[in-house]
């Protein structure tokens, strides 16, 4: 199983994933830079959090017009997992991924703090370790990680994608006080159709090991390198 | 006095001295760059006398003070190099980008070490929350911190945030800043062998903030008219610089490294000629520029920020380049090392300055200053104890700083063991299998009262709340923060708290590795209280298991180890008690390490009801307190001062406790139960968890955008 | 070729939550200003073109906000070109 983070001028949670992604699996993820993608493989890309191209413009706006994009979605269609973290979500989105767009969170300006997340949704090589309904916690550091998305895309849930991990309280229940940062219905996460996609806002490479409590972030990158293990993704 | 002078910021005998170095009247440039380098904010001339008595050399210490930034090593191969600086009169100006640029100054001289910055640490001091205009100053100071932090992906790991009258629209901004580096990834700024070349990398340089450190030399006055050029922090390009320098490092292509802070290039050229004893010969003309028609003395003085100054061997010139152009930085090669000690600038082949290095650099004349004997004054005795509690509870010292450090990301890195909130960071160094400790402490009020004695009781409290993390100091790095050194009593205190750390830091045997001074703090006549800044760094001892001390909770009895009493009971701060607070010290990692009690509260401010308080209130329980037989009530809840620690531990720890008190020759006294909806003192109710716990959460500023 | 000043106007969508024109619209009023009763928050792009014409310049210009200036999902945008 090989994965790999792609890193961006003014990305910085690229090392952490790749610390996290061995920690978690064992698996060594290089990171590769960003006009270098398409001369590596691997079974899962990820897209790491940070501030790419300084969130000028848009987040993640600049770095959906890099070369490594194209290679990302040849990637995809040939059965690839694709992750994306923080600003790697608003990567995905901007790029056309997912659906929907970021906006400054609610309180305008920026929160680094614990949320408890229900896990909406498991069919993703991403959430396969994970039970429905379950609670888990995670950290989340950032300033436009508000999630919206337009009334045509709203309507396509469950088509084009589906809502993977939504802000909550302690007991589970989806509410507007457990949610951060104005996000629609509490979507942290989102999924393609084929949920081999996967952008999320919460880090889970930021609770990977035992030392930061529940470890709740680890199963994200063992269920998609052990599906890949199983031969379920890609060819070898 | 010459109009030259004057414009230059240079006093008459300044001028006189300067003459008679160059042997001639100075080129129009040359007085100005005299003027920046001989500015207080770059020679020091006002305080290098007194900071001689700072002990710097022995234990861990790889690079002592005079590099950009300390080096200590950490064992297992590893480096760490830390610093703190100011920027406090560009913040009182354009607070965001004067806290922003800050961070950005204070990163890249880490950086010039050759050291990946890993962790931020913040001292912020304003005015009393409510008053507008420190509201905004306030806000725009904590998102400019947080704006360059978070972009340029260094976490905030730690830091305080105080409110004083005295602090009233002059703010200060002290940022402490983290690497680390291989041991051989080591770099200096003593400029490379003749012939080498210079390499300044980074933003296109523009005309900001010229003249800054002479600015920051005068008083603030906050009208419009007297807003200077002020420098624009880029934490992209920061980010940039950080990996396109440290690539470079890794592949042995630069000999030495300097930061452009205050003076640009002027001071960065100038200090990596000096330290090797030779020149520069600059061209001005191939410096990058990002505005056009700008003089030589605007080139050579600009502060336009992410700039740095590499030295590169003639061989190595072209694999520099292009690593810079890979990463998408500006890179220029602007001038060569020379034999002859001389900085020489020239621009479109026109002269600009020929000036002897040593002229230039460290030329400034040091003025001493002196401590006025028996200048105590002392601090208003404590009221009864329910006064107090109301006092503390109602005062902004009491809400929890969350909603300032949850603006910053604390865990980027993924080294962040204990982040913001907690006695002191803890941050991994895997490669080192180490675990280091940071803090920040101040204690103004009583430096007021009494300097020596107060500066010392800072350093003590780092020294405590790193052993309340199973830590023992291994550098000190120090921000002196005070008013006018022309003003006497300025001058004493300033004197009197480096006399303080000094005997602290030598005694304890923990070299002081680095720091800066801030003078001129205040608004006119009016100077601040005298605000020296400790940072200190640990090294956890390995026995300790990090992650129970993260995961520990006040349970069980309360526990008070050392003194009964705060030493200030009777209204000055105590003469401090090295060897007693260093024994203690030792006694608490014990206990730690073997599990005994996990939970531990520093004494400092607001004394032991203050540390009580704050743990009924982050614990959310109440608390059955009694004042120890035969103590004085006041001197017991109120005095400030050690060697004394809050422990909660299960009933059974007692004995063990009272037996590591008494190894340091110490008592242990038990001081009640965790437990029930309120806090009781003797019996009295003196405050119920529900109101703790609103007051805890209670917002400082309003919500509000300020245009 | 000439060059050609063309200012692009990007403003949120009607109904898209806009925080930030909310909070500067609360804050108006503690610096004097009332009676404003909304304020929706946008940003100005002015673009100086390289073109044979002004066609030329407003058609790139047209594309730039189409594919990056302004976010599709919740962002319209006006182009004016610079009468000097």
């Amino acid at each position: 199983m090989r994965a790999a983070v792609c890193v961006f001028p003014g990305s910085n949670c690229d090392r952490d994933a790749s610390h996290a992604i061995r920690e978690a699996t064992g698996v060594v993820a290089p990171l590769v830079w960003h006009t270098d993608v398409a001369r590596v493989r691997a079974d899962l890309w990820v897209l790491p959090g940070g501030f790419s191209y300084g969130d000028y413009l848009r987040a993640g706006a600049l770095a959906a017009l890099s070369p490594a994009i194209d290679a990302m979605r040849r990637h995809v269609n040939e059965g690839g997992l694709l992750l994306g973290i923080c600003n790697g979500f608003q990567i995905l989105v901007e790029a056309g991924f997912l659906p929907g767009a970021f906006q400054s969170n609610d309180v305008l300006h920026f929160t680094a703090r614990d949320v408890f997340l229900r896990v909406a949704r498991t069919s993703s090589p991403f959430l396969s370790l994970y039970r429905e309904g379950e609670v888990i916690e995670l950290p989340i550091a950032h300033g436009e990680g508000s999630y919206q998305m337009g009334d045509d895309e709203a309507s396509r849930l469950g088509a084009t994608h589906h809502v993977a991990l939504q802000y909550c309280d302690g007991a589970g229940r989806v509410q507007p006080e457990a949610n951060p940062n104005g996000s629609v219905d509490g979507i942290a996460a989102v999924t393609d159709a084929t949920g081999r996609v996967l952008g999320m806002m919460p880090h889970p490479e930021r609770n990977a090991e035992p030392l930061f409590g529940t470890a709740d972030g680890q199963r994200i990158f063992q269920g998609a390198l052990g599906t890949v293990r199983r031969g379920v993704g890609r060819g070898a | 006095m010459a109009p030259e002078a004057t414009q230059a910021g240079l006093s008459e005998e300044e001028w006189a001295v300067l003459v008679r170095g160059l042997g001639r009247q100075p080129r129009p440039a040359e007085a100005l760059m005299a003027g920046v380098l001989w500015s207080e904010h770059c020679s020091y001339k006002h305080s290098k006398t007194t900071l001689r008595s700072f002990p710097t050399a022995g234990g861990r210490v790889a690079v002592g003070p005079g590099e950009n930034a300390g080096v200590l090593d950490i064992g297992g191969g590893m480096l760490l190099a830390a610093k703190i600086e100011s920027h406090n009169h560009p913040s009182a100006v354009e607070p965001f980008q004067g806290a922003a640029t800050g961070m950005g100054g204070i990163m890249r001289d880490v950086l010039s070490a050759g050291a990946r910055p890993i962790a931020f640490l913040d001292a912020l001091f304003f005015g009393p929350p409510g008053e507008a205009t420190d509201d905004w100053l306030a806000h725009g100071i904590v998102a400019g911190v947080a704006h360059y932090g978070n972009c340029v992906g260094v976490a905030t790991v730690g830091g305080l945030t105080r409110f004083d009258e005295a602090y009233a629209r002059t703010p200060l901004v002290n940022a402490l800043c983290i690497g680390i580096a291989p041991m051989d990834g080591l770099l200096r700024s003593s400029a490379g062998p003749v012939g080498s070349k210079l390499l300044l990398i980074g933003a296109a340089t523009g005309r900001d903030g010229v003249a800054g450190a002479a600015f920051a030399s005068r008083e603030t006055s906050q009208d419009e008219a007297t807003r200077p050029q002020v420098q624009i922090g880029d934490p992209f390009q920061g980010k940039l610089l950080v990996e396109t320098v440290l690539e470079l490092a890794e592949k042995g292509l630069i000999c030495s490294l300097g930061d452009l802070g205050a003076a640009g290039i002027t001071s960065a050229a100038a200090e990596m000629a000096a330290r090797a004893g030779r020149g520069v010969r600059i061209d001005l003309s191939a410096v990058p520029l990002r505005e056009n028609g700008m003089t030589a003395a605007e080139i050579l003085l600009s502060e336009t920020q992410e700039r740095m100054l590499a030295c590169v061997r003639v061989e190595d010139e072209k694999a520099a380049l292009a690593i810079c152009a890979r990463w998408g930085l500006p890179a220029a090669v602007i001038g060569t090392v020379t034999e002859e000690p001389t900085f020489h600038a020239s621009l479109d082949g026109a002269v600009a300055c020929a000036m002897p290095i040593a002229v230039l650099s460290g030329g400034a004349p040091l003025s001493a200053l002196s401590e006025m004997g028996g200048q105590r004054t002392p601090a208003a005795p404590p009221k009864d104890i329910l006064a107090a509690v109301m006092d503390l509870v109602g005062s902004a010292a009491f809400p929890s700083r969350r909603q300032v450090f949850e603006h910053f990301d604390d865990r980027v890195g993924l080294r962040t063991a204990v982040g913001p909130g907690g006695e002191a960071a803890l941050l991994r160094v895997w490669e080192a299998s180490a675990t280091v400790a940071a803090t920040v402490t101040a204690r103004p009020r009583l430096v007021a009262a009494d300097a020596f004695s107060g500066a010392a009781e800072t350093v003590l409290e780092a020294l405590r709340r790193l052993a309340a993390v199973g830590a023992r100091p291994i550098g000190i790095t120090d921000c002196l923060n005070f008013g006018d050194p022309d003003d006497a009593a300025v001058a004493s205190d300033f004197v009197g708290a480096v006399r303080g750390i000094a005997q602290v830091a030598t005694v304890l045997s923990v070299p002081v590795i680095g720091g800066n001074v801030s003078f001129y703090n205040g608004r006119p006549g009016q100077p601040i209280l005298p605000t020296p800044v400790v940072g200190m760094i640990g090294l956890v001892d390995p026995a300790i298991d990090v992650a129970a001390l993260r995961r520990a909770k006040a349970e069980g009895s309360l526990f008070l180890l050392g003194r009964a009493e705060g030493g200030m009971a009777k209204g000055l701060p105590p003469g401090p008690d090295v060897d007693a607070e260093a024994r203690l010290a030792e006694e608490v990692i014990g206990l730690l390490a073997e599990g005994v009690a996990g939970f531990v509260k520093t004494i400092g401010h607001g004394g032991l009801l203050a540390a009580a308080l704050g743990l009924a209130a982050d614990s959310r329980t109440g608390l059955r307190l009694v004042t120890p037989e035969g103590a004085d009530r006041s001197g017991v809840w109120c005095g400030e001062g050690g060697p004394r620690y809050l422990f909660a531990a299960p009933q059974g720890a007692e004995e063990r406790l009272r037996h590591a008190a008494g190894r340091a020759g110490c008592e242990m006294w038990r001081l009640g139960t965790i437990g029930g909806d309120a806090v009781l003192i003797d019996g009295e109710r003196a405050a119920t968890v529900e109101n703790l716990v609103a007051r805890r959460g209670a917002r400082l500023w309003g919500t509000g955008v300020r245009a | 070729m000439s060059r050609f000043g063309v200012r692009v106007l990007v403003s949120l969508k009607p109904g898209v939550r806009d925080p930030e024109g909310q909070a500067i619209s609360e804050a108006l009023p503690g610096i004097g200003v009332e009676g404003v009763a909304d304020v929706r928050a946008g940003k100005v792009f002015d673009l100086t073109i390289e073109a044979p014409d002004a066609a030329t310049a407003r058609e790139k210009a047209d594309v730039a906000a189409r594919r990056l200036l302004a976010n599709p999902v919740l962002e319209t945008f006006e182009l004016e070109m610079d009468r000097s």
